[in-house]
């Protein structure tokens, strides 16, 4: 929330008699100490997570640019050395010092990345062509363990992206070698990355109760949340549909160009994202969800306009297109504003239900 | 009683940590005490090459090398009918200076013998590749003078079981290339 929000919020209070004005005075300082504590600690974090990615990468670079200069000895204890070190340095702040700081969690991300970095280093050392999906998997099953330890919020990030790298890796391998078509290796990356996101999802939502977990499940229920709001996007264009149709079929180019082979289809996955829409935005509000509520609304309204340029832009003429899109765009600009409007009043009815019966409701859902 | 349990919990911590960090330690230091001894106990041997495409990634610059045995024509014969990602056994002999030549070719692991020198290819498109062999690191800079040296360069590589590491680049005399020199010639 703004800090203006939280005056006029105040103000409103105030003039309701709900507090005094020296209640309203501190409401305000406050929230002012708290929301410049919170963009403080935010902003070193960025910069602390930008300067780990850029040392670890910077670290491999040097390495990789002089390995020539150092000799086989140095190079092993160096491959060990690069990721115990940031890990451990980590794992003695937070737990034998007890100081949870910026440093640390720095630390420890960097430490993560140079595991993989250090199996990267040797392959090096030894001339070794990189198997990058084994890499990849060797590198998620040796950082995993830290996820259980440190349990923070970047672990998950981080093993969620590694894990989804390795999938997408392993099935770039799986279809050069078995020769699979373009399109039927584009079918199934997206049948896996929706699996992909739907198990993101689920995990999120079994964390959603679990106190050291609840920020990190909010970020898997949200990234697998749009990770398939994308992934379902991109499936409503024309040429998936025709992808789909063609890929299993021998007639590829009869079946690509023949409306009534992949019409129908499209259709269907037209109605499956209105669909999912429909049921994210539920979702959303129903678990306080407010800002990615509004994103499945702007993505409704982005939808509205790639479907009328590429739906219908051969259908009429120049001007006549102009004039219908306007039209049709000053209608969806009004519909997304009313629905909006009950988007709001749908927000402020279930914030209502939670005053009048208690938070606890709101969590065990 | 709560005190122990705190206690029990951060022992259970440091726990998982040293378990991690062994589990680290143990699969890089496994990785490399592989590759060590094949290096340390393998059968010495020198092939010809010819370095092509020198590339600049992230992991640094290195030298794509082609093997005269790779293209041999019983090796290529034999590997035209097999199948994607199959093995195929290459049987070497030296010549009076120590390089190794097709003496044979397989589609069944050989015994083992300590005579026998024998490579470990992989079929890839109706061609025989030498996954383990056909790359060397360089410093940057190094790759383009390397591969300037087109034919005359040879290759000292040590094998062991059939599982092949590239030991060291030989220009035609067959004497060791030090990358690091090419590199200051340039300069």
């Amino acid at each position: 929330m703004k800090i203006k929000d939280i005056e006029t919020l105040t103000q409103r209070w105030l003039s309701a008699g709900a507090i005094s004005s020296e209640q309203a005075d501190y409401i305000v300082a406050d929230a002012k100490n708290y929301i410049a504590d919170k963009s403080g600690v935010k902003f070193i974090s960025a910069i602390m997570y930008m300067g780990a990615t850029a040392l670890s990468l910077g670290a491999l670079l040097f390495i990789a640019s002089n390995w020539e200069y150092m000799g086989d000895g140095f190079k092993v204890m160096l491959s060990f050395l690069l990721p115990l070190i940031p890990l451990i340095f980590a794992y003695w702040h937070i737990f034998i010092k007890q100081t949870d700081t910026v440093l640390a969690k720095a630390a420890h991300i960097l430490g993560l990345v140079l595991v993989g970095g250090s199996i990267v280093l040797i392959e090096q050392i030894y001339n070794l062509q990189s198997d990058t999906p084994a890499v990849l998997w060797i590198w998620n099953l040796l950082t995993i363990p830290f996820l259980f330890i440190f349990k923070k919020s970047e672990n998950i990030v981080f093993t969620t992206l590694l894990t989804g790298s390795a999938i997408l890796f392993s099935m770039f391998d799986f279809f050069d070698k078995s020769r699979v078509g373009e399109n039927v290796g584009i079918v199934l990356i997206t049948i896996v990355t929706l699996l992909y996101a739907y198990l993101m999802y689920t995990i999120g939502g079994a964390l959603r109760n679990v106190s050291l977990w609840e920020q990190g499940g909010r970020l898997l229920r949200i990234g697998g949340g749009i990770i398939a709001s994308i992934m379902l996007f991109l499936m409503t264009f024309e040429w998936y549909a025709r992808m789909v149709v063609s890929s299993h079929s021998h007639d590829y180019y009869r079946n690509y160009a023949d409306p009534v082979s992949w019409q129908p289809l499209s259709v269907v996955l037209n109605l499956v994202f209105l669909g999912f829409l429909v049921f994210a935005l539920f979702h959303a509000t129903k678990y306080e969800e407010y800002q990615f509520a509004f994103s499945t609304v702007r993505l409704f309204g982005l939808y509205l306009l790639v479907k009328y340029f590429t739906l219908f832009y051969g259908m009429f003429e120049m001007s006549l297109f102009f004039i219908v899109g306007g039209i049709l765009f000053i209608a969806g600009g009004w519909f997304l504003e009313k629905n909006k409007s009950v988007l709001v009043q749908y927000m402020k009815n279930n914030s209502q239900s939670v005053i009048n019966n208690g938070p606890q409701q709101n969590y065990g859902q | 009683m709560g005190r122990n349990k705190i206690m029990d919990s951060s022992m259970k911590k440091h726990g998982i940590f040293i378990g991690a960090i062994l589990a680290i330690i143990i699969v890089l230091g496994g990785f490399i005490y592989t590759q060590e001894t094949i290096l340390r106990n393998g059968e010495t041997t020198i092939l010809k090459t010819r370095p092509v495409d020198p590339r600049d990634l992230l992991r640094g610059e290195y030298v794509i090398l082609n093997y005269a045995i790779s293209a041999d024509e019983k090796v290529q014969k034999v590997a035209a009918g097999m199948p994607n990602e199959s093995s195929l056994y290459i049987m070497l002999v030296e010549d009076e200076n120590g390089i190794g030549y097709v003496s044979d070719v397989s589609t069944t692991r050989p015994a083992s013998s300590k005579n026998a020198l024998w490579i470990t290819g992989e079929v890839s498109g109706g061609r025989v590749h030498l996954p383990t062999l056909e790359q060397y690191f360089v410093p940057e800079g190094a790759g383009y003078p390397i591969e300037k040296m087109r034919d005359d360069i040879h290759v000292e590589v040590v094998v062991k079981e059939g599982h092949a590491r590239v030991k060291q680049l030989l220009d035609a005399q067959l004497n060791p290339i030090d990358p690091k020199s090419l590199l200051e010639k340039n300069k």
